[in-house]
């Protein structure tokens, strides 16, 4: 079983509860905070981004999972003004951004955080003096910024680095100061660009963590882009799977971990699902001779996951699954299993009663073949 | 060996000093501008126009490319005009801050195009404008270089203050000349090749030591 979001690791942060309260954000109007309508952008004669439409609630974390090239980075970057796309609405808090002139661009992006991959923080400025540079353009007077900076870091754990010149930091240490400096103008909305993909896995797991944490504490949306699976189900709520500019899948991220509709959606969540051994997947055929073994994949997500549909289908059919491989992953708390079993000697009729069986109760049922031996 | 030796020799020093030292200033206060208009008015830069890019990039190649020796003599009408006469340690600044200041606009130009585009997208997203980019991103994070830059630009100079007796500039060099070479002076033409040496030394080591200072990579 994979777990959720929540272990402790050396570099977890200091609870929450313990944090000093933050004010809250300015007022974000109601409705989404994002709306995308019809957006499109090209790259002389290639398109990046093709009539891609999709809304972000207040509150909510969107992942936005492709391949490089996907045109995700694109996409990210129209959110904040960094690209103008060729045509389209990107509505921030409900005002269209792609008119504006680049001084109404500024006062729209200091409501926005960013983060990056590879940080980018200044590297002749202070953890401190990174954090306080929003401040500082937003015109923040200077007392008040100490006090923000100082509270920000206690929220990032780095309190006892705010003297320090980035060089000095490991990476997770660099993204924790990118985080603060993110939040440090009260952003309504935070992206992500990559923000995890320079580090190993565990400082991964505890940035993830933190913005997590942050998102519940500060109700802060966050649109983060990514080419890992992992980070899109450690911490999303909704997916969008891009490839070639388009939008080619969409919707709550347990609910495309239980059942991928598009083959790109199928083949990043597959290292992630129960795969065969390699000796039997060659071995597998596609029609039954005497002898042979059927073999399934099952998939069961939700309600379905809750019930023991295995168990039942002995009793009621009488048969005697071999399970080959099971996964059982909790996605935003939600149980998706899979595994692979094989029914011995299945001829067409049992195969179909099996079929229609399983059919009914789980929530994917795929043939994979028939194979003659197991081992 | 001339008994007033310790005279010619801090006078020709004085003079080279006085020469660099504020040419070199100049370069600085105007190449670095050049250097950042260069960068910014450059495709995909912060500032991005063509026209006075090329331009600028062509007149900047076009001092860069005439000989320091001749620039001295053919700048005679404008050192008249700026300095009052044409001939003297004053009148050497002249051609010497014009030809220095294309030489010094290129090298910050290098030093300022390698700073992180991602650094400057980072500051462009909290919403910073043009100036804070150059002011908070742009110069502070290539200074290591632009310091760099102007040490090898001060010793350029010193090297080039020594055509300045073509006009009367005195200084270092042609106290090598003219007693060195047109009399025969051995003597003074070793000291003098010491002299610069320990010079150019002095500035290297002062430069490395400055950049050091400003450079927390």
């Amino acid at each position: 079983m994979s777990s959720r979001i929540g272990r402790r690791h050396p570099e977890t942060i200091v609870p929450l509860e313990d944090m000093p309260d933050l004010h809250a954000p300015a007022s974000v109007p109601d409705g989404p905070v994002v709306r995308l309508g019809n957006v499109g952008k090209k790259f002389g004669t290639v398109t990046a981004l093709h009539d891609v439409t999709f809304e972000v609630q207040r509150g909510e974390i969107l992942g936005i999972i492709g391949r490089s090239g996907a045109g995700k980075s694109t996409l990210i970057r129209c959110l904040n003004g960094l690209e103008k796309p060729d045509r389209g609405r990107v509505e921030i808090l409900g005002q269209d951004i792609v008119p504006l002139t680049e001084s109404a661009l500024q006062q729209v992006r200091g409501r926005i955080g960013m983060i990056f991959q590879h940080f980018n923080l200044l590297s002749t400025k202070t953890v401190e003096q990174n954090v306080a540079l929003p401040l500082k353009i937003a015109g923040t007077p200077r007392p008040e910024r100490t006090a923000r900076v100082r509270e920000l870091l206690e929220l990032v754990g780095l309190s006892d680095k705010a003297q320090v010149y980035p060089a000095k930091l490991s990476g997770g240490q660099k993204q924790r100061v990118g985080i603060a400096r993110a939040l440090a103008a009260h952003p309504a909305l935070l992206l992500c660009d990559e923000a995890t993909s320079a580090l190993d896995p565990e400082t991964t797991l505890s940035i993830l963590n933190l913005l997590r944490d942050i998102n519940r504490r500060l109700g802060l949306t966050i649109v983060l882009i990514t080419h890992e699976m992992s980070v899109v189900r450690a911490i999303a709520d909704r997916v969008i799977v891009m490839d070639q500019g388009r939008i080619v899948e969409e919707g709550d991220v347990w609910q495309v971990f239980a059942a991928p509709e598009a083959a790109l959606t199928q083949r990043l969540i597959g290292s992630q699902t129960s795969e065969l051994p390699s000796a039997l997947r060659d071995g597998l055929r596609n029609d039954w001779t005497q002898g042979a073994h059927l073999v399934l994949r099952v998939q069961l997500s939700g309600d379905a996951a809750q019930r023991p549909v295995l168990a039942e289908m002995t009793r009621d059919l009488d048969v005697l699954p071999v399970m080959l491989n099971a996964t059982v992953q909790h996605v935003q708390e939600q149980a998706v299993a899979s595994f692979v079993v094989a029914f011995a000697d299945a001829g067409e009729a049992l195969a179909r009663r099996v079929g229609d069986y399983l059919a009914a109760r789980v929530s994917r049922l795929e043939v994979l073949g028939y194979v003659q031996q197991l081992a | 060996m001339y008994s007033n030796w310790p005279d010619l020799f801090l006078q020709a020093l004085q003079e080279t000093l006085e020469m660099t030292l504020a040419a070199g200033a100049i370069a600085f206060v105007a190449g670095l501008p050049l250097g950042l208009v260069l960068v910014a008015s450059a495709p995909g830069g912060i500032w991005e126009h063509r026209w006075i890019n090329s331009i600028l990039g062509a007149v900047v190649n076009a001092f860069r490319a005439v000989p320091f020796i001749v620039l001295l003599v053919a700048l005679i009408p404008l050192t008249r005009l700026i300095a009052g006469t044409s001939i003297g340690t004053e009148a050497a600044i002249v051609p010497l801050a014009i030809g220095a200041t294309p030489y010094y606009a290129r090298i910050a130009e290098v030093s300022l195009r390698e700073v992180d585009q991602g650094l400057i997208e980072a500051v462009k997203s909290m919403g910073g404008g043009r100036w804070t980019i150059v002011r908070e991103v742009l110069v502070p994070e290539a200074l290591p270089g632009l310091l760099s830059g102007f040490t090898v630009t001060l010793v350029t100079m010193i090297g080039a203050s020594a055509m300045a007796g073509a006009i009367g500039g005195g200084g270092l060099g042609d106290l090598a000349i003219r007693y060195g070479y047109q009399r025969f002076n051995t003597g003074i033409m070793v000291g003098v090749i010491i002299v610069l040496i320990a010079l150019v030394s002095l500035v290297q080591l002062g430069g490395d030591r400055l950049a050091r200072l400003f450079d927390h990579r």
